[in-house]
């Protein structure tokens, strides 16, 4: 039995085979840590990436996301509790006044299928609801999508509110959608800025290992 | 229903419907054969039909019937008088290869443009004796203060972008002209709803827009819109936003999908008029699904309804660049053939670089939808359209810089530059060698 068989049934969808191949893999008394890296996550990046390719389209990336969750409570409580906690949680929205969320919700799928817990907010959030939501699930990353020249101004807020709250160095923020750029971002002060969903992933789990480091 | 259950439904069975259509499109075909268009069109209604329109805000799904959908489809009205006076249009349906000429109201549509060029951009393109009506960009400041999306300054913005659009259309010369897609610079609605104050848009000159969300959702926010268009009378500029590689995985399926989105949001606003875009995301983002995309969208209305419909064409490549110019012809070109009633958009650097576009844009769009008018053998067509391509490929490794507006126009003449009518010139010169049958 090997994890490699885990992470393809994973990376082909086929979630009765890949459920089944987890269960017996813990039968045998398989190393639940090697399970879920090598296994399970290494599956869902292989999902994530094919998305990437354009090879899976939203209807893969929702079922693998599910699958996810799906196989991930039969190892967690195989796990020391280090080992089972997510990677860190995100607080993810698109601004006020702005209705453009199919960047955020690729985002979204790609920061799960990586190991990430996401709130998604959906569109059209107040700047301090967005805080109050991160205050409320003691979020790591707060995550802004905006489109338009007349929303972007709203990240900036944010930040702004946050650091009027004593609030800015909780949280890493991290910026992105079509109207912005990473020139934009550092202006602003965000933490990071993302071209598209792969990035964006990256682009956290940098920012959250520094945060780690930082502690 | 859980909005996860709706995305689900949705794509199983959209990929159920195309699967029982089994065509293999082919890409190298632009415009369709039109059994496929004829084909797509039946599915359409029938996975409209199954899966409705999702509301986010209720989070409860809007179900339409087969017979309701297929009333919309036709009950549209095959044209419709619009803008005022002498400057007054007659939009009406047309077919494949229809010798009649399409609309022209092109702009700088959705482009951020600053209060100091507002009325000279848009003027770049309302002055071109082709065009007939204008589609504005978005004000992104209003008496010194920035659009703030949400806030008073949305409020004013789309006050005053129906202000400053009414003294285009005076200084071009043609007061009573059609204004589509208005407001640009609001994206709420109060601001939508401003801009129709007293000393605002009228009935009688403009298009308000309404677009059902990818993954065919709406929101209060349409039936708001909605309720306010019919109050007023005022016709609606709908579409149904389909990105292409999201729900949608190919062409068929974004047909399938855009028409039957358009069916339900003509049902609830009652419009008459349906404008159209393919979005590509991820790891499309060439020619060869977008160009088949709109074309079958296109086909597969006009064989089957007599409808209004708007192409409108855009670049990605920058201003003042042969491989803008040449790109928006490229873009206006098929729909136009296919029967598109009006012809939109003409901009560049997708619409997203502030004063980034130009009238030259425009008027390429409208000479090649013009010439496309007559048009009536498929494989000529689709033979343009690959020549047109692969110029474009050789243009595109030039990597020209690009302007902005200022940098490319005489602000007082509002005249482009030598440089740049030359330009204009040559791209005409090499579209026209590619087969585009310019009239003049
Ligand atoms: C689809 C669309 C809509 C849909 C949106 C539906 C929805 N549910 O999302 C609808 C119809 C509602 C819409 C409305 C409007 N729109 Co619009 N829209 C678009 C369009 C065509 C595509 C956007 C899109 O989804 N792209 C695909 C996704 C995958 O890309 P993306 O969002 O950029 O996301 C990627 C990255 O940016 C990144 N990312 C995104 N978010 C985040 C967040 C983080 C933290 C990170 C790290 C990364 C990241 O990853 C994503 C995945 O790769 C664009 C044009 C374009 N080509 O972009 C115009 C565009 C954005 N819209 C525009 C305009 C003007 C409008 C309207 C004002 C038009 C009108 N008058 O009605 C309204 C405003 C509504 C509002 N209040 O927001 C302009 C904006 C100009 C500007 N810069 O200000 C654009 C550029 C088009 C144009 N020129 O006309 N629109």
């Amino acid at each position: 039995m090997s994890t490699k068989e885990i992470a393809e049934a994973i990376e082909q969808l086929e979630g009765t085979k890949a459920e089944e191949l987890v269960k017996k893999a813990l039968n045998e008394g398989a190393n639940p840590w090697e399970i879920l890296q090598e296994g399970i996550v290494k599956g869902i990046k292989a999902v994530g990436d094919k998305f990437g390719k354009g090879e899976y389209f939203l209807l893969e990336l929702q079922e693998g996301a599910e699958l996810a969750e799906k196989l991930l409570p039969l190892v967690r409580p195989k796990l020391t509790t280090d080992q089972s906690k997510p990677k860190g949680t995100v607080v993810m929205a698109t601004v006020k006044g702005d209705l453009h969320d199919i960047g955020k919700n690729l985002v979204i799928m790609q920061l799960s299928l990586n190991g990430y817990k996401v709130h998604d907010m959906g569109m059209d959030n107040p700047s301090m609801n967005i805080i109050n939501k991160a205050k409320e699930v003691e979020a790591d990353v707060i995550g802004l999508s905006a489109l338009l020249l007349s929303t972007i101004p709203a990240q900036e807020e944010v930040i702004q509110n946050l650091k009027e709250l004593g609030l800015r160095e909780k949280y890493v923020v991290v910026v992105g959608g079509g109207a912005t750029t990473q020139k934009w971002a550092t202006q602003i002060g965000a933490d990071g800025w993302g071209v598209d969903a792969v990035q964006a992933v990256a682009v956290v789990d940098r920012l959250m290992e520094k945060k780690g480091a930082g502690k | 229903m859980d909005v996860k259950e709706f995305n689900k439904k949705l794509q199983v069975k959209l990929r159920e419907a195309s699967a029982k259509l089994n065509i293999k499109l082919n890409l190298d075909e632009v415009i369709p054969p039109p059994d496929v268009a004829d084909a797509v069109f039946e599915a359409a209604i029938d996975f409209g039909a199954e899966v409705g329109l999702y509301n986010n805000d209720t989070s409860r799904v809007l179900q339409f019937s087969r017979a309701e959908l297929v009333e919309t489809a036709h009950t549209r009205k095959p044209q419709f008088n619009i803008g005022e006076g002498k400057d007054m249009v007659t939009i009406r349906a047309r077919h494949f290869g229809d010798k009649n000429l399409p609309v022209r109201m092109p702009g700088p549509a959705g482009v951020p443009i600053t209060e100091e060029y507002y009325v000279p951009l848009h003027l770049s393109y309302a002055k071109l004796p082709e065009v007939q009506g204008i589609v504005p960009g978005c004000l992104s400041t209003a008496r010194g203060f920035k659009n703030l999306a949400a806030t008073p300054a949305e409020v004013v913005c789309a006050m005053q972008e129906a202000k400053l659009l009414q003294e285009v259309a005076r200084r071009a010369g043609k007061p009573g002209m059609p204004l589509g897609e208005v407001p640009m610079s609001a994206m709420n609605d109060p601001g939508i709803i401003a801009s129709y104050a007293p000393g605002g848009f009228r009935a009688t000159n403009s298009l308000i827009p309404i677009q059902v969300y990818p993954g065919l959702k709406i929101g209060w926010h349409h039936l708001n819109i909605a309720a306010f268009a019919q109050e007023q009378g005022i016709e609606v500029w709908g579409m149904a936003f389909v990105v292409l590689g999201a729900f949608a995985r190919d062409p068929i399926e974004t047909a399938i999908k855009t028409i039957a989105g358009e069916l339900a949001l003509m049902s609830f606003t009652n419009g008459n008029l349906l404008y159209s875009a393919t979005i590509p995301t991820g790891a499309i983002k060439s020619y060869k699904p977008v160009l088949p995309t709109e074309a079958l969208k296109f086909l597969a209305k006009t064989r089957n309804m007599e409808i209004c419909l708007v192409c409108t064409a855009g670049a990605v490549f920058k201003a003042a660049t042969k491989a803008s110019l040449i790109e928006n012809a490229l873009m206006a070109f098929a729909p136009s053939v296919a029967g598109a009633a009006v012809v939109s958009f003409g901009e560049s650097g997708l619409g997203t670089v502030v004063n980034g576009s130009t009238g030259m844009e425009g008027k390429i769009i409208c000479e090649t939808a013009m010439a496309a008018a007559g048009v009536d053998d498929r494989e000529e067509a689709n033979k343009v359209v690959g020549n047109v391509v692969s110029m474009l490929m050789q243009q595109a490794m030039k990597g020209e810089k690009g302007k902005t507006f200022p940098e490319c126009y005489d602000l007082a003449k509002v005249e482009p530059l030598d440089e740049f009518k030359q330009l204009y010139a040559d791209a005409k010169k090499d579209l026209r060698e590619a087969g585009i049958p310019f009239k003049y």
